[in-house]
């Protein structure tokens, strides 16, 4: 037989630290549901420790009598036995104190002894060889035993009552708060068994009065009824629970279980409400105090049980910080949990470290989350050990069922996110080692219906989330070509460039103005040039699409530089602007903000410009004007344009005079271009003038039909 | 103490010292089982504000918020009012409008004549939610979201109200909803910003968004929303400079390094250790960011699922695929805006075409989360800053009508992380002007959005200026009656 | 059987329990639940202002302060009176004894464990810790003495300090070195004469020193060296243009209206008074007077009237449809909460919906004080957008004011501005309180007046109008006023305020650190006339100013804010001063001062996805040539899209008046230096110009470029790094010269072809290296 003591020390040194541990941080202790019975054992246990400790106290009185040897080996029996219990009693004690409704005075001082007695029984035991021999020893003994009877006195006031030990394990299966029950036996009745039954039952019914049915309940006790659903003030009930603490009258006793605010704002809300035995939420106007009430108590329930329970403990913090890196995000699910989930983030930063790294915590590890990560199948085997999964999400990796094989040991895997990986009709033969699953996420595999199908049937308990499929009779439009030049003022030899993100995309424009489909229009094969201003219009085509819908771009040539000049009359002075420069700076104007610097604007007067040519410039072949085209906004193309032009500024000529041709109903906002071309002497002029009159009446069909119209113009070139 | 972050580093101190005590001696382990914030929680490198500062368990890690500003009309989306059409053209009674006031828009006008929706309403789901032809894709969705038919509040012209709804407050400077997430919860994804936003223009007539409604406010500008673009440079200022490699930047960061240590080594200012860090950070997310944003790991059926305008940045299909790709990559709080829901006038053919442009890629997102396994642990939300009125704004025609702004009553849904699915939360009186059943004011939303992150509205607290703010300044109630 | 055999030892590990016993509890006393340390050590003296006022207002006035509706019990703690009363629904029973905590209710509640009892209410989510408690206690025992809030008093210019020491150059470091020496605590030796510049220079022009300036300094040996510099430095023209960079702040000042629409708006002239103003060094009262009352001057003339476009830089909407009133009140509503802030460090605008939680001001207070801008003849909506670029009350600014009276406007176009203006309405408009702070929800009638806590409104002194409020403001019984704007100069001056919270002076707001500092100054600060440039220079001729920006483990330890001042602050340049110095030291700045605001390099699209769609500023449109390189203050500012790059470096976003920026540094701060074309183009031609220097070797091309960055010589160890550095990359860049031709494709300002492009790429890169080091950007 092995030597029992020093593994027996080692535990009492164990129970020692976790009390002090638990002492220090009493308020923050938290007493899982699961364990409270064993707090409440407290006053069953804490006998054994009085009785040792009253024997060993006497032990001394049989030494004479007994030979030294074994009253050496008993007397250890005993003092080991008496520090395991009280040790035992006194943790047990410190559990159950963490369950409301001792009066704190009391309890402190009870604790204190309590631990107190287990320290010193433990420190005896470390010393007791030395002190064994000396005259004081049995005062040591007794003092032991005074401690004890002074400590447990303080606690005797806490008793207990009928169904106490495993009142909180029944109490823990309470199932989920539903609404359409009636509120008493959903709300009223538990509290009622929790808080008063121990007193106020068929066993014990103080006061004559028994709260264990509704109906016993409403007959009320020894001085009558205990509810009146006309006078709150008068319902004892409510005066009871209301008193202050002090007061011998308060329910529950002093030293009992107290009710929570919640419980008794429900107790009083429901007597208010008319204490009704049927009454269900659904019943009641949201903003009803019972309603509230009631909320207000499922909540404050709800709070401790909202979280899983879990039986592993937590990892250290040190450990946890130590794993979080910028790549990897390894957290408790919640603050008051001891499991852990963990992320990787970064495809780049990926490597088996980042995976083995967290094998400390892999019985903590509940969630682990690897969306995108480049892990194939031998990456799997990393996953072993991480037998405590419950959810594993390996979207966009290249893993198969084959990589699956390795999370054998995860018995507790509930959800599987495969979405996008590579996973075949295989899965069926792996699916099966999965004892808790309930979802697997397999949209984007190669799992088609009838696949999905088979295995629906193999494993009707779980739940396969295929995603959604388009309908291939449902043709969508294709979204038109996007435009890669930032100005549509095009430098020469600048070509236009179109893209479209789609893959086998066909894109089809057109130079002269008609609507190009997927059909007529050239086809788009790279960047191309524009000879000179020109409006594109363009569309994207492509097999199972609708054709987009077109584009239209006009684009303008950069004329040549150095051209000055100034206006001949002053623009409206909400539109002037850059002034002359603005006809100059080779920047265009957008078509849709008129209010710009870019854009001149004209109503009461005809615009009117001098331009002055470099005379560097050997010749020209055109002189081009770009107009606004804003129907909605009243600016029309102008009614008439005037280009003169001459050797000086003095003698110039009329080179054209004409009236462009006006739109007929709202066209788009558009930028319109005017150009005279310079042929034989004109090429050589270096002075021009441009003039163009607004419509001063705009046509019948038009909104503003008789007011005056804008002429807008952004800038003049010379090619 | 106010300031709750502050505690929780207050903490970490004294768990240190029993943390590594009580694992050297193995039992305290087993106390950390009942003693729970003693272990539990290890505050990560950067983040500022982290874990252990939710108050309960969330139910939701991250949202997606498709805000559709502008204000579409509850009564042409999701709150059916058959007898406004029977009512068609007669005048609002006084009785019902109860003295609200109007908008300088209709003010002036004589009378206010009810107009029934000109598009038609059907039933989906097992919920059996009315859900009008405007929204063919999102209806197949009923099942999956909760409708709130009842919000409602204060403001009644734009800016107020977008600024409420996004700062819990009509004027001032406040944090914004995102970023209170971003200071409570932190990242969870260390390399891309906690909170993201993304704007589009619909077709429809636009209202404008301004950066005040993603304001870090008055803390600290970690928690600033990052405007996102889909196009070539996702974050302002991420890309490198045109021929400078990756492996060039890497080694000019390397050297900046070691004299930036220097400085620290001569002036021991912890700031200079942290602004080598911020630019290690930076380095991060130009990896990370690029990664997120390409389209290498989306099939083309994704592209037929959001549309093809997934394809062209700028677009509010294109930031729904990446708002589900960011969300996807641990960013907390998605912020998209699309503009053009102010159908005052012309409303008959305008809002059809918004929401053409709305509809299959919000459907996609929800379905695209869904098919991942995203959608318990993402809250959707979508809706406006009020809603529209009843009446018809300016000329009643045969063809067509304009609503003008309504404050008392509105409707948006959400879906997902958290939230009773295919339900329909509050009730509108017939007219769907005043609220009969089950209001939402704001700041019930706001508050309603924290819990479901495992905020408690009311401890979610930042004092500036001798002030404590809180998202939900000084009211607010959880609407428990739509949490799942 | 026989467990126990006779004779054995104990495994050793248990010899340490009682050491390890001893340890635990050790490491438990140290938490904070532990009675010690929770309390920390208590301070002989309880005072009540440093000690009490803070515990109360912050813990209990919400619910016993100054908001008469608010108000629990009919107890009051934020007056004498009110907290030494008898207690309403208790005979004999006082919420305070002095002398005698038990005797005190107060003392009972605040230890009470009865959750339904105890002080404050657990559901107000507020409690005290033990040493407030503690603090409480003592108070009470040592009698409870009851002290004025510290701002309120008027003050008085206290004696400086005797410390027997040779450290400290004028009065400030008096004050500061006797606080150092209560702490124990050593200030820092003087600055080295490179980094005293550095700092002085961005402190004084918002520009870094030029190699010149600081060769200039660096040889003068004279005692007066520094005096020079500073004198100098407050000469320039730039001064102004430093300081106004604060004003604007405070001033909510941009160039677009704001809310959604947010079309332009021309203040810019505006602007250019403010500058002007601070160089021609006008004393802060007249400052302040112009522009809270310019229009009521007798017959004003125009300076005057500009001046007070102060009152009109807040927000104004465009939105078509809102409800005129509304609007209108919203904006005298921000002129109000603007006056409490900049001119008197108080949350007035907390007390619009009822009175103030914390402060002595009632919601009347408030409405009183608001009357005073409710007189403007002004639309909620003056039309929707670009109707107007300035909404009435406006003047027109033409070129022949500009060349007579106005010379200071930096005027580009013969188009005449108009900027709006401040006036009073001839028919009186009635003042209301407005109940709730509901626009339409009017209340009794009220007349211009301010909160009596801090001065009474003497109407037989004071116009019932803001030139009346201007000369109670700058009242010499006044206690706020000078006070406030020392505060704020010092803030800037030294990098945080001897109080911090600059814009609350209420009970809630942080004890300054150094009371009679900031008294000695404030009083010297109005003996002087108001001389702001003579304060300055007092300021940074102080010792303290000039100390090193080393600072030690001991420090931080004592003093982890360094709220002693017992080193200089090491703060980051602000986000316009980042932009100047980058321009100013790669030679690109254009100096220029005033005008209307420019557009330079932003990236694509943030105007367009945010933009309604409607008005003139709806797409950006990017300036060229010499607008590139203006100073950071004349960027254009649209509200909804504020500067992005200003943004991440904290400036404000104009919405409402700001009297104290962040400091933060954040992921996005570093990749603006890195990747900001402005920053790799100053670069580029900062590479440019040290390579045509034909003079220079590449030892001293780099020594340039870190001289002319971080102002000072680089030590040979950081010199090696960079020359390291500059061979890699010279290096990698000649094995491809295409890729060194694209690194130098950056900025509109024209390459330099005849240099040769790897060269330039390469020492472009290591300038660059050298923009991005912390303490380039950084006073030190």
């Amino acid at each position: 037989m092995k030597n029992l003591r020093p593994w027996l020390s080692n535990l009492i040194f164990a129970l020692q630290i976790l009390l002090v541990l638990f002492w220090a941080f009493e308020e923050k202790l938290m007493v899982p549901v699961w364990l409270q019975p064993v707090g409440r054992m407290h006053p069953l246990v804490l006998h054994f420790p009085i009785v040792l400790w009253v024997l060993l106290a006497l032990m001394p009185f049989l030494k004479s009598q007994v030979e030294a040897k074994s009253y050496q080996a008993g007397f250890e029996f005993l003092l080991y036995g008496a520090v395991l219990t009280t040790s035992f009693a006194a943790l047990m004690g410190l559990f159950l104190s963490r369950e409301p409704g001792y009066s704190a005075e009391g309890l402190y001082w009870h604790k204190v002894g309590g631990l107190a007695l287990s320290f010193l029984g433990y420190a005896l035991l470390l010393g007791y060889q030395r002190v064994s021999q000396k005259p004081y020893f049995s005062a040591v003994l007794i003092g032991m035993v005074g401690l004890l009877a002074a400590a447990s006195h303080v606690g005797a006031e806490v008793t207990h009552g009928e169904n106490f030990v495993l009142g909180p394990l029944q109490q823990s299966k309470d199932e989920a708060f539903d609404a359409e029950q009636p509120l008493f036996a959903s709300l009223v009745m538990p509290l009622l068994e929790q808080k008063c039954n121990q007193c106020h039952s068929q066993a014990k019914s103080k006061g004559d009065l028994i709260m264990t049915s509704f109906a016993a309940l409403m007959k009320g006790g020894e001085k009558g009824k205990v509810i009146m659903t006309d006078d709150l003030a008068e319902s004892r009930l409510i005066q009871y629970i209301h008193l202050p603490m002090a007061d011998d009258d308060h329910m529950p006793p002093k030293g009992k279980p107290q009710l929570t605010e919640e419980e008794k704002a429900l107790l009083q809300a429901w007597v208010m409400e008319g204490a009704s035995e049927e009454k269900s939420l659904t019943a009641l106007e949201s903003q009803a105090p019972l309603y509230e009430a009631a909320m207000a108590l499922v909540e404050a329930k709800g709070q401790g049980e909202e979280e899983p329970a879990y039986d592993f403990s937590a990892a250290g913090e040190d450990l946890i910080a130590s794993l979080n890196n910028p790549f990897r995000r390894l957290s408790p699910i919640s603050a008051h949990s001891p499991a852990l989930e963990a992320s990787l983030f970064v495809q780049k930063a990926f490597s088996p470290q980042s995976i083995e790294e967290l094998e400390p915590v892999n019985k903590q590890l509940v969630s682990l989350n690897l969306t995108n990560m480049p892990m194939g199948d031998e990456e799997m085997a990393l996953l072993a050990p991480f037998k405590a999964l419950e959810s594993l999400n390996l979207n966009g990796t290249q893993v198969t069922e084959a990589g699956l094989r390795y999370l054998e040991g995860a018995k507790e895997l509930q959800s599987l996110a495969l979405s996008g990986t590579k996973v075949t009709a295989g899965i069926g033969e792996v699916l099966g080692q999965f004892p808790a699953l309930q979802e697997v996420y397999v949209w984007n595999t190669v799992l088609d219906s009838t696949a999905l199908g088979s295995l629906r049937e193999q494993f009707p308990t779980l739940a396969f989330e295929q995603g959604y499929i388009p309908e291939d009779s449902e043709i969508l439009r294709m979204s038109p070509p996007i435009l890669e030049n930032e100005s549509q003022m095009i430098a020469e030899a600048e070509r236009i460039i179109f893209k479209h993100h789609f893959p086998g995309v066909q894109i089809r424009y057109t130079l002269d103005g008609t609507e190009p489909d997927s059909l007529t229009g050239s086809l788009y094969k790279g960047p191309f040039l524009l000879n000179e201003q020109a409006q594109v219009k363009a569309i994207a085509a492509r097999e199972g699409w609708l054709t987009s819908s077109p584009v239209a771009f006009s684009f303008f040539k950069k004329g040549k530089d150095g051209l000055t000049g100034r206006l001949l009359y002053q623009p409206h002075p909400k539109y002037r602007g850059n002034g002359p420069r603005t006809l100059f700076d080779a920047s265009k104007g957008d078509k849709d903000v008129f209010l710009s610097p870019e854009w001149l604007g004209y109503q009461d007067s005809p615009f009117g410009a001098y331009v002055r040519i470099p005379d560097s410039l050997a010749s020209t072949e055109k002189i081009t004007v770009s107009f606004l085209q804003n129907i909605s906004s009243y600016i029309m193309p102008p009614k008439r344009v005037e280009v003169w032009g001459g050797t000086t500024s003095g003698n110039m000529r009329k080179l054209k005079d004409v009236r462009p041709p006006q739109p007929d109903n709202y066209d788009d906002n558009d930028i319109l271009a005017f150009s005279v071309p310079l042929e034989g002497e004109a090429s050589t002029y270096r002075h021009f003038k441009v003039v163009a009159h607004p419509v001063n009446v705009l046509p019948a069909w038009h909104a503003g039909a008789g007011s005056k119209g804008w002429v807008f113009v952004d800038e003049i070139f010379v090619y | 103490m106010a300031d709750p972050i502050f505690e929780s580093r207050m903490n970490v101190t004294r768990r240190r010292f029993l943390g590594k005590l009580g694992l050297g001696l193995g039992t305290a382990a087993l106390g950390s089982l009942m003693i729970p914030d003693l272990f539990s929680s290890g505050s990560s490198t950067t983040a500022a504000a982290d874990l252990g500062l939710t108050h309960f368990a969330p139910k939701a890690k991250r949202i997606i918020y498709l805000f559709q500003n502008g204000a579409p009309s509850q009564l042409e989306t999701f709150d059916y009012k058959p007898k406004l059409r029977e009512l068609h053209g007669q005048d609002l009674p006084a009785s019902i409008r109860m003295g609200q006031r109007l908008t300088g828009m209709t003010s002036g006008q004589k009378s206010f004549p009810l107009v029934g929706s000109f598009f038609d309403f059907k039933q989906y789901g097992q919920a059996g939610t009315w859900v009008s032809d405007l929204f063919p894709q999102m209806a197949q969705l009923v099942d999956e979201m909760c409708v709130i038919k009842t919000m409602h509040t204060e403001a009644i012209n734009h800016d107020p109200a977008l600024t409420f709804m996004q700062t819990g407050a009509q004027v001032g400077n406040r944090p914004s909803m995102g970023a209170w997430l971003s200071y409570g919860l932190g990242s969870e994804n260390e390399n891309l910003p906690a909170f993201c936003v993304l704007l589009s223009r619909g077709r429809g007539n636009g209202q404008g968004v301004y950066s005040k409604l993603w304001t870090n406010g008055f803390l600290d500008s970690v928690h600033q929303g990052v405007q996102f673009s889909s196009g070539e440079d996702p974050v302002l200022y991420l890309n490198n400079p045109e021929g400078t490699k990756k492996a060039e930047r890497r080694n000019m960061l390397d050297k900046l390094a070691k004299l930036n240590s220097m400085a620290f080594d001569e002036f021991g200012d912890p700031e200079i250790q942290a602004k080598i860090q911020q630019y290690e950070m930076a380095y991060r997310m130009q990896t990370a960011v690029p990664e997120v944003t390409s389209m290498e790991h989306e099939p083309e059926h994704i592209i037929r699922m959001y549309g093809a305008d997934c394809m062209v940045p700028g677009t509010y299909a294109a930031n729904c695929l990446l708002a589900r790709k960011l969300s996807e990559s641990g960013v907390r709080f998605v912020q998209l805006y699309h503009q053009g829901w102010d159908q005052h006038d012309n409303l008959v053919n305008q809002i059809p075409l918004q929401a053409e442009e709305v509809d299959r890629a919000t459907a996609a997102l929800i379905r695209d989360l869904k098919q991942r396994g995203l959608l318990d642990e993402t809250l959707v939300i979508w809706g406006g800053e009020f809603g529209r009125t009843n009446y018809c704004q300016g000329k009643l025609t045969k063809e067509n009508y304009g609503r003008d702004h309504h404050p008392r009553c509105y409707s948006i849904w959400m879906a997902g992380g958290g939230v009773k699915p295919g339900m329909v939360y509050g009730e509108t009186d017939e007219l769907g002007y005043n609220i009969v059943e089950n209001p939402v004011h704001i700041n019930d939303f706001h508050a309603t959005i924290l819990h479901l992150m495992g905020l408690d509205h009311e401890k979610l607290i930042y004092k500036h200026l001798g002030r404590r703010y809180r998202l939900t300044d000084v009211a607010g109630e959880v609407v428990k009656g739509i949490l799942a | 059987m026989n467990l126990f055999s006779a004779s054995h030892t104990f495994p050793r590990n248990q010899r340490l329990f009682l050491l390890m016993l001893g340890l635990i509890i050790g490491g438990w006393w140290l938490t904070p639940s532990c009675q010690s340390s929770r309390l920390g050590k208590l301070p002989a003296e309880v005072d009540y202002n440093l000690h009490i006022r803070p515990i109360l207002s912050d813990n209990c006035y919400t619910c016993h302060g100054p908001d008469a509706n608010k108000r629990e019990a009919g107890l009051r703690l934020d007056t004498e009176e009110g907290a030494f009363s008898l207690l309403e629904d208790s005979q004999e029973k006082y919420a305070l004894v002095p002398g005698q905590p038990e005797a005190s209710i107060l003392y009972h509640r605040i230890v009470d464990t009865d959750p339904t009892r105890v002080m404050p209410p657990p559901e107000s989510n507020l409690s005290l810790s033990e040493r407030e408690i503690a603090l409480l206690e003592k108070w009470i025992a040592q009698g409870a003495k009851w002290k004025k809030h510290w701002s309120f008093n008027v003050p008085e210019k206290p004696a400086v300090p005797e410390v027997g020491e040779a450290w400290g150059q004028n009065e400030i470091d008096g004050f500061i070195l006797a606080r150092l020496q209560e702490a124990d605590m050593e200030p820092n030796p003087e600055a080295d004469k490179e980094r005293l510049l550095k700092r002085l220079s961005f402190d004084l022009t918002g520009l870094p020193p030029t190699i010149e300036l600081q060769d200039k300094f660096l040889t003068d040996e004279s005692p007066n060296a520094y005096e020079s510099m500073v004198d100098e430095m407050l000469a320039s023209p730039h001064f102004g243009e430093r300081m106004a960079i604060h004003w604007l702040d405070v001033a909510r000042y941009a160039d677009s209206h704001g809310y959604q629409d947010d079309g332009l708006r021309t203040m810019w002239p505006w602007r250019d008074w403010v500058i002007h103003a601070f160089n021609q060094n006008y004393p802060y009262d007249k400052f302040v007077r112009m522009q809270l009352a310019g229009d009521l001057f007798d017959d004003p003339n125009e300076e005057e009237l500009l001046a007070t476009g102060f009152n009109r830089n807040h927000k104004i909407t465009q939105e078509g449809g809102v409800i005129d009133e509304e609007y209108r009140v919203e904006y005298v509503t921000d002129r109000t909460n603007t006056f409490g802030k900049a001119f008197l460090a108080m949350t007035l605008e907390c007390a619009k919906c009822h009175d103030h939680k914390y402060d002595p001001i009632s919601q009347k207070d408030y409405f009183s004080t608001f009357a005073f801008f409710n007189q403007v003849p002004e639309k909620g909506l003056y039309g929707t957008i670009d109707a107007a670029y300035a909404d009435p009350p406006r003047m027109e600014i033409t070129p022949e004011m500009v060349e007579q009276t106005l010379s200071f406007i930096n005027m580009k176009d013969s188009m005449p501005v108009s900027v709006m203006i401040m006036a009073d309405s001839t028919e009186k408009r009635p003042n209301h309180v407005l109940i709730r702070g509901n626009y339409d929800a009017h209340g009794e009638e009220v007349d211009p007046a301010t909160p009596h806590a801090i001065l009474a409104f003497d109407t037989t002194r004071f116009a019932p109008n803001r030139l009346g409020l201007a000369n109670w403001l700058l009242d010499k019984e006044n206690p706020l006023a000078s006070r406030v704007f020392v505060n704020r100069l010092w803030q800037e001056i030294f990098g945080q305020g001897i109080v911090k919270t600059s814009g609350d002076f209420g009970m809630q707001g942080d004890l300054p650190t150094h009371l009679d500092l900031l008294d000695w100054l404030s009083v010297d600060f109005i003996e002087n006339d108001w001389d702001i440039k003579r304060l300055v220079k007092l300021m940074v001729m102080s010792a303290t100013y000039r100390q090193q920006a080393h600072t030690s483990q001991d420090k931080l330890s004592v003093d982890p804010e360094n709220l002693f001042f017992a080193s200089a602050r090491r703060n980051r340049l602000g986000a316009e001063t980042i932009r100047d110095h980058v321009l100013a030291s790669s030679g690109l700045l254009n100096p220029e001062i005033g005008g209307p605001s420019v557009k330079p390099y932003q990236p694509e699209g943030l105007w367009e996805a945010a933009t309604s769609g409607r008005g003139s500023l709806m797409n950006y449109k990017q300036d060229h040539g010499d607008d590139l390189y203006r100073r950071g203050m004349y960027v254009f500012i649209k509200r909804t899209v504020p500067p992005p790059s200003m943004l991440m470096f904290d400036a404000s976003n104009r919405d409402q008046c700001e009297v104290r920026r962040l400091q933060t540094n954040t992921p996005l701060q570093a990749l603006v230096i890195m990747n900001d074309p402005h920053v790799l183009e100053a670069a580029r031609v900062l590479a440019e110009t040290l390579l045509l220097d034909k003079k220079l070797s590449l030892d001293e091309q780099i020594e340039q470029a870190f001289r002319r960055i971080v102002c000072r010589y680089p030590k040979a160890a950081e010199k090696q790094i960079l020359k390291d550095f500059f061979a890699q990359e010279l290096n990698t860049l000649s094995q491809d010269e295409e890729q060194a031709g694209i690194v130098l494709e950056v900025g509109e300002k024209a390459r330099n072809k005849e240099l040769e492009p790897a060269t330039v790429a390469a020492l472009m890169r290591t300038v660059h290296m050298i923009y991005n080091l912390e303490e380039s950007i950084t006073k030190t």
